[in-house]
């Protein structure tokens, strides 16, 4: 008698049964829905970050910048060390300071024999991240540029020094970059010098594996991996990272770009290379004829 | 009587709300710069399943569809899916929350700990069955197991700084009177 128990046949929780039981089955079709029409229920979700994230910039700033003075702190307690590595650092940087020197004269030597031009395509847009994904599992940042900006799903984003991943969902204000260590992430790679092709697949840890190495005796810890243009993902030629073997004997990317810390990314509004299609124009649209043919060659004579 | 017991029902309605804000604002901060693998804990399910046990009319079925809706939405996760299976363990902690109004500390965490697990593995299962990519198993155990250990913290954070207790039976009589 003293328990509270709620009546079963009074109406009110009877209307409340049926409107929970709605509830579940509108979010089950909501689930349905996004299995089968994916892009419309991703742009959906694009619409919803747009609306929440620009909101919370002001915000983001002050607590991000604390949270980097903090980790500038931290390093205060291991100075000396850090003195040491960096004038370990700076002598080899002045060896190849050197070599820099020497290439960027050759270059510029090249490419006054060659009188290249750099593709206009090949510029860049510079965003700010603004928002984590904030899941445990998925590996992703928004940036606060978008559609208003001319980005487009598929291009590339870099921070200064290697790529970074690439933009999967872009909306009228934000953009989303898919991370390379998202295990959503597949990238294929040109690992230097030996020209291998693989797969760069992220599994969520700061290295991404690389899988379908065709040959792996030719590969060796330290050598360099770059984008390969296969399968027009990206531009070929940028810098991913460099190899390296992990304890269970299994290829991993040790990436260049500074994923501890991204900040400004440049999406790159680099268009891949067209793919080359059918031969047909490579042939004569209008053969000539065989006794043609002999006459040219007997003229040629 | 009856006005003022709404009255406290919402504010607390909303306090749970600007509450679950503020942890989904500190999820999505760009502050990952540990090279950790380890997954988090989902502070959220805890501080949900804390607040159902105590307050059950606190946390309505809206409140749910809501935070559950924007998270899928924020987080990446397949919409809807962890929505509904997320009010289905959240509908079984309340009746269960009903029928044993003065549960030991002990039984309230077995029950979370049990709920939970049903809910990572039922997630786990139907997103096999549709073939939705997902975590790898150990992470999603680590997930669960971490979520279930922080349990007891946000409990009592719920009972000490935000005040919220099981009704005494004085108060239970002006519950079911309003009802």
């Amino acid at each position: 008698m003293a328990r509270f128990q709620p009546d079963e046949d009074t109406p009110v929780p009877m209307l409340r049964r049926i409107l929970l039981g709605g509830t579940l089955v509108l979010l089950f079709l909501l689930f349905l829905i996004w299995r089968i029409d994916n892009p419309r229920v991703e742009r959906m979700r694009n619409a919803v970050v747009d609306a929440i994230v620009p909101n919370m910039e002001w915000a983001l700033v002050p607590v991000t910048r604390a949270q980097r003075m903090l980790s500038d702190f931290e390093s205060y307690a291991r100075v000396y060390d850090q003195n040491q590595e960096l004038r370990r650092e700076l002598q080899q940087m002045q060896a190849w300071r050197e070599a820099a020197l020497q290439l960027e004269q050759e270059n510029a030597r090249l490419l006054d024999l060659n009188n290249v031009r750099l593709d206009p395509k090949l510029t860049f847009v510079t965003g700010v991240v603004t928002a984590d994904n904030g899941t445990t599992f998925r590996r992703s940042v928004v940036l606060n540029i978008g559609s208003r900006d001319s980005i487009r799903d598929g291009w590339a984003a870099v921070d200064g020094l290697g790529l970074v991943g690439r933009i999967a969902g872009v909306s009228d204000e934000t953009s989303r970059v898919l991370l390379l260590t998202d295990p959503a992430s597949l990238v294929p790679v040109t690992i230097q010098p030996s020209r291998e092709t693989a797969l760069l697949s992220g599994d969520g840890s700061f290295a991404p594996f690389l899988e379908f190495v065709d040959d792996p005796e030719q590969v060796r810890p330290g050598d360099r991996v770059v984008t390969s243009g296969d399968a027009r993902v990206f531009p070929d030629g940028l810098l991913v990272g460099r190899v390296a073997l992990d304890p269970e004997g299994r290829f991993r990317v040790r990436l260049a770009a500074d994923f501890e810390r991204l900040e400004f990314l440049r999406v790159l509004r680099a268009v891949p290379a067209p793919a080359i299609g059918d031969a047909e124009p490579l042939i004569d649209p209008n053969p000539v004829p065989p006794d043609d043919l002999q006459a040219d060659a007997s003229s040629n004579d | 009587m009856t006005e003022r017991l709404l009255g406290d029902v919402w504010t607390h309605r909303l306090l749970l709300i600007a509450l679950l804000g503020v942890i989904v604002f500190i999820q999505l901060l760009p502050l990952k710069t540990h090279d950790l693998d380890l997954p988090e804990p989902d502070i959220l399910l805890g501080v949900l399943a804390a607040w159902m046990l105590r307050r059950p009319n606190y946390v309505p079925v809206g409140l749910l569809v809501f935070v559950g809706l924007l998270t899928d939405f924020l987080f990446l996760r397949a919409p809807g899916a962890w929505t509904m299976l997320m009010v289905i363990a959240f509908e079984i902690i309340r009746a269960r929350g009903r029928r044993d109004g003065n549960m030991t500390f002990i039984t309230e965490i077995s029950i979370v700990a049990i709920v939970f697990a049903g809910l990572f593995s039922a997630n786990a299962l139907l997103l096999l069955v549709f073939g939705v990519s997902q975590p790898p198993f150990g992470s999603t155990v680590l997930h669960y197991a971490f979520t279930v250990a922080v349990y007891p913290l946000v409990a009592m954070v719920t009972v000490f700084v935000f005040h919220v207790r099981r009704p005494n039976p004085a108060e239970l009589v002006g519950i079911r009177g309003r009802v």
